[in-house]
Formats: structure tokens, C-alpha cells, sequence
């Protein structure tokens, strides 16, 4: 809210000083019982300290036990607590209710996945995707146990480093709107995270990804909106991942039609 | 999965967009704004639309703007809902922007 | 066993959210890119028709430019060419990521490049033109 909000005007409170409740419009969808979704207000205590998660922990304990959603770490580090607040994905432990005051605070399930009840997204498509990308390390070379580790220094691995801070909490999908428009496409941390690994100077699964990656369905269904990387709670930069793979998957492209015969022994 | 044959409109896109960024601001300055405020003649703008140089310069311009403008519409109306017609569009797109690129060609360089 | 709850997009989706708005506009760049390669393609017809500078098809079509019309067309795609120039390069380091060593090359260098080159070649363009 705007610092000229009209509480603020009327009443030059001390630091601090703030409503002693908040209210939460919270999406519902009980598809035992009820056809379609509904927003059910709750009106919860209001903390300085407490976040999105904490006044919904507070009405499941309190208000109303049926209500479903996810959350682990509560640290912004397990990745299952993204929702929608207020229309924009975020991890709901790391969003404070101090900063959508005076509120109504919406919150909603992730967009563009389909809902299996209030707050919880199916994420089956998205563990599909993840798969398809084969987001792991595939070995350039397989090494026996003996021989010791992979080693790498440290400039090969500022090359990948920012995209393995990646949680899977989904954000930059419900950002994406070329992926809720289109669920075929790959999308933003599936194709980041196969980047990740393509960067990676110990892996050898280039070839093998860019039957995904490079696929209409992979880097270049992406018109480069960039909010997956506004979303993202760690920092990490999807979209430019992608734009690199264009620029790559360019590369390898032309060279396959200059030099007939490359491509083939590339892919052994 | 098949690998797209994508990168060769999306190169023609990127490099587009790059000889559009560069240059094209210029040139609507100095033919739409120059030739106005009489900074530069209709003898001289003869002249630079003739001048070898100018040639390569127009015929670039033109052909790889073109491309970058149509690959770009393509994606932009399919994502406002005609993602049904994708097909269609790139054969319209890509095809008028093959057509003035020609054009481009005979004008300039004949 | 129950059924998933599917939200569609609205149609004007992009209308949704300022972020996609911008990226719309953006977009719509390209068609005042398009319209500006349509109109030097017209020019150049013109010249063709001409023949000769002194023809009155290349002089009425130059005295034209300063009509209000063409001052009008002008100025959009002027408007909307420098918002192309501006995302464009702003875009540009995330195709383009380079490293010093471990470092990561900070991406307001390679933008800032972007618009020296940018600066750089517009003066040379309009020196060559202009003389
Ligand atoms: S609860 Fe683990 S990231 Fe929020």
C-alpha cells in the first residue's frame, strides 16, 4: 500500500502501531462436497512478525481445520508453500502480512495448475516436465568409485551455480502465461534446470535434452514475458536461461547444416 | 520429441531486432524529421538512397526488420488466442516477409 | 474420486497484470517495425518511379515528409522504435551472459554497451547522411 494510505493520514501513529486484525479471503475448493471454488474470509490476529503462512497455520488451528494447503521449512527452502497473494506467485513464508496492509489479504492457489483442493495444486504436469528435461547430472564420463570424484574448478562452476538455487516451488509456472496458456510447453524451471546440467562441465547429456529443450514445446515456445524470473524467490533467472538455450540450440542448429554428419556423431 | 527447426526464423528474429535497435531510430529521424526541418534535401536523400553504401544499408534494414517484425506478430497473435492458427500465421508472416525482402532486392540492387 | 478444479485464462489475459501489459506492448513494437520497412519499401518505389531526382514523383513525395500526416506516422514509430531499442537492449545479457573468470560480468555493462554502440552508430549514420 501506498505510504498516503488514509490510515496512515487520520492518525500519526507511533511505529508499530497497527490494526489489531487482518482479514484473509481465502480461495476454497472442497470438490467432495461443493462444485465450485468460493473465497471464505477469515478474520486473523495481526502480527509485525507473522507471514502469509502464519495466518493460515492460525485458522487451521483456530478457525477452520478443513482448510488445505502446503508448507515444510517454513525458511523459504522446501518450496511447497507457493501460492498466489494478492495475484502474484510467492512463497507464503517469506510474504508478511505488514506488507499488504490494510489488506484484505487474497490468497489463492497457484494459477495456470489445476486444483486438487483449496490451496493445493496438482503437480503432476510439473514433475512430468521435470522428467522430460532429465533435470540430473548424466555423466560425460562414468567413473568408478575408485577413481575418485568429478572435479571442477571453480570458474566451470560459476557457469551453472545461480540456476542450482532452484526449489521447485513453482512460482515462475504460475507466472508464465504462455504455460497457462499452453500447458505443453515445458516451462521456466524445467528448462532452466536442464540448462543447469547442460552448463555443467562434468555432464554429457546435452544431445539427449535437446529432444526436450530444443523442442517446439521446449525453449522455443518462450516469448521471453521474463516474469518467471520477477518470481522467482531465489533469485534465479529462468528466463535468461532460456534465452541462452535459444542462442545454443541456434548454434548447434546451423552448425548440424553446415557440416552434414556432425550431428550424427554428436549423438554417437 | 522432434528438435525444432525454429532457429531459423528465430535467428533472422534476433538478428532483426538488432539491426532495428541500431538503426532504425536514425533513419526515422533523419527522413522523418531532417527532410522537414531541411537538414537534408531532396537531392541528397537521392543521393544516399543511391549511394552503394545507402543500398546495402536500406536492403538490410528493410529485409531483417521485416523478419523480426513477423516472427514476433506470429508469436504475439497466437498468444492473444490463435494458437489454432499458428500454422497459418508463420506462412503469412514469414512469407510476406520473404516477398519484401524480394522487393527490397529488385529496388536496391538492380 | 474428485475432480481438479481447471481455471482458464481469461481471453484478454494480457490485460491482467501491468507486468503483461508492457510485454504486450513490447511486442506491438513490431508492428511500427513493419510499417517503417512498408513505408522505405514505398519510398524506394517512389525513387524507382522517378527516375531522376529532379522528377516532380520524388520531389512532391519528399515535400510530402513534411506534411502533418508524415509528421504524425513519424513520430509514433520514432516512439515506438526507441521503446524496441530500450527493451531490446535491456533484454540483451540474458541471451549474452559472459564471465570474467568466476565473476559474472554485471549486467548493467553489457546493456550499457548496448546503448554506446547504439549512440555510437546513429552519429555515424547521421554524419555520413547529413555530411
Ligand atoms: S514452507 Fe518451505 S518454502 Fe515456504
Amino acid at each position: 500500500m501506498e505510504s498516503s494510505s488514509p490510515v496512515a493520514a487520520a492518525a500519526p501513529a507511533p511505529a508499530g502501531a497497527a490494526p489489531p486484525t487482518i482479514v484473509l479471503e481465502v480461495f476454497r475448493y472442497l470438490p467432495d462436497s461443493e462444485d465450485a471454488p468460493r473465497y471464505e474470509r477469515f478474520t486473523v490476529p495481526y502480527r509485525h512478525d507473522w507471514v502469509v503462512l502464519d495466518a493460515l497455520n492460525h485458522i487451521k488451528d483456530r478457525l477452520d481445520e478443513s482448510l488445505a494447503f502446503r508448507w515444510s521449512c517454513r525458511m523459504g527452502v522446501c518450496g511447497s508453500c507457493g501460492m498466489m497473494v494478492n495475484g502474484a506467485p510467492v512463497l507464503t513464508c517469506g510474504a508478511f502480512l505488514r506488507d499488504y496492509l490494510p489488506g484484505p489479504v487474497r490468497v489463492e492457489p497457484l494459477t495456470h495448475f489445476p486444483v486438487s483442493r483449496d490451496l493445493i495444486i496438482n503437480m503432476e504436469d510439473f514433475i512430468h516436465k521435470m522428467e522430460a528435461a532429465r533435470t540430473w547430472l548424466i555423466p560425460k564420463e562414468p567413473r568408478r568409485l575408485e577413481e575418485g570424484e568429478y572435479r571442477q574448478t571453480p570458474a566451470q562452476l560459476a557457469q551453472y551455480k545461480q540456476f542450482t538455487l532452484c526449489i521447485n516451488c513453482m512460482c515462475c509456472y504460475a507466472a508464465c502465461p504462455v504455460y497457462g496458456l499452453d500447458s505443453t510447453f515445458v516451462g521456466p524451471a524445467a528448462l532452466a534446470l536442464g540448462q543447469r546440467y547442460n552448463l555443467d562441465s562434468r555432464d554429457g547429456g546435452q544431445a539427449e535434452r535437446a529432444e526436450v529443450l530444443q523442442s517446439d514445446h521446449g525453449v522455443w515456445h518462450c516469448t521471453f514475458v521474463g516474469d518467471c524470473s520477477r518470481a522467482c524467490p531465489k533469485g534465479v533467472d529462468p528466463a535468461g536461461a532460456i534465452q541462452m538455450g535459444k542462442v545454443q540450440g541456434t548454434v548447434e542448429y546451423m552448425k548440424a547444416l553446415l557440416l552434414p554428419g556432425r550431428r550424427a556423431r554428436a549423438q554417437g | 520429441m522432434a528438435r525444432s527447426n525454429e532457429p531459423i526464423v528465430w535467428s533472422l528474429f534476433a538478428a532483426g531486432g538488432m539491426v532495428a535497435a541500431l538503426f532504425l531510430p536514425v533513419t526515422v529521424v533523419l527522413i522523418g524529421f531532417a527532410v522537414p526541418l531541411g537538414w537534408l534535401d531532396a537531392e541528397r536523400l537521392w543521393e544516399v538512397v543511391h549511394h552503394p553504401l545507402g543500398r546495402i544499408f536500406l536492403f538490410v534494414l528493410i529485409a531483417l526488420s521485416l523478419f523480426h517484425a513477423g516472427h514476433r506478430l506470429r508469436f504475439t497473435l497466437v498468444d492473444m488466442g490463435l494458437r489454432g492458427a499458428s500454422h497459418a500465421l508463420a506462412g503469412l508472416f514469414y512469407g510476406a516477409a520473404t516477398l519484401g525482402s524480394l522487393l527490397a532486392a529488385w529496388l536496391l540492387l538492380t | 474420486m474428485a475432480k481438479d478444479w481447471i481455471r482458464p485464462m481469461p481471453r484478454a489475459w494480457w490485460l491482467t497484470r501491468r507486468t503483461w501489459r508492457v510485454f504486450m506492448l513490447r511486442e506491438l513494437t513490431s508492428a511500427f517495425v513493419a510499417a517503417y520497412a512498408a513505408f522505405l519499401l514505398l519510398l524506394l518505389l517512389r525513387a524507382r518511379e522517378a527516375g531522376d531526382p529532379a522528377s516532380t514523383v520524388w520531389t512532391g513525395f519528399v515535400e510530402c515528409l513534411s506534411s502533418p500526416w508524415s509528421l504524425a506516422f513519424h513520430g509514433a514509430v520514432l516512439a515506438m522504435a526507441l521503446l524496441h531499442t530500450a527493451t531490446w537492449f535491456v533484454a540483451a545479457p540474458k541471451a549474452l551472459r559472459l564471465f570474467r573468470g568466476e565473476e559474472p560480468v554485471p549486467e548493467r555493462i553489457v546493456v550499457g554497451a548496448h546503448f554506446a554502440a547504439w549512440f555510437g552508430a546513429s552519429l555515424l549514420v547521421a554524419w555520413l547522411v547529413l555530411g
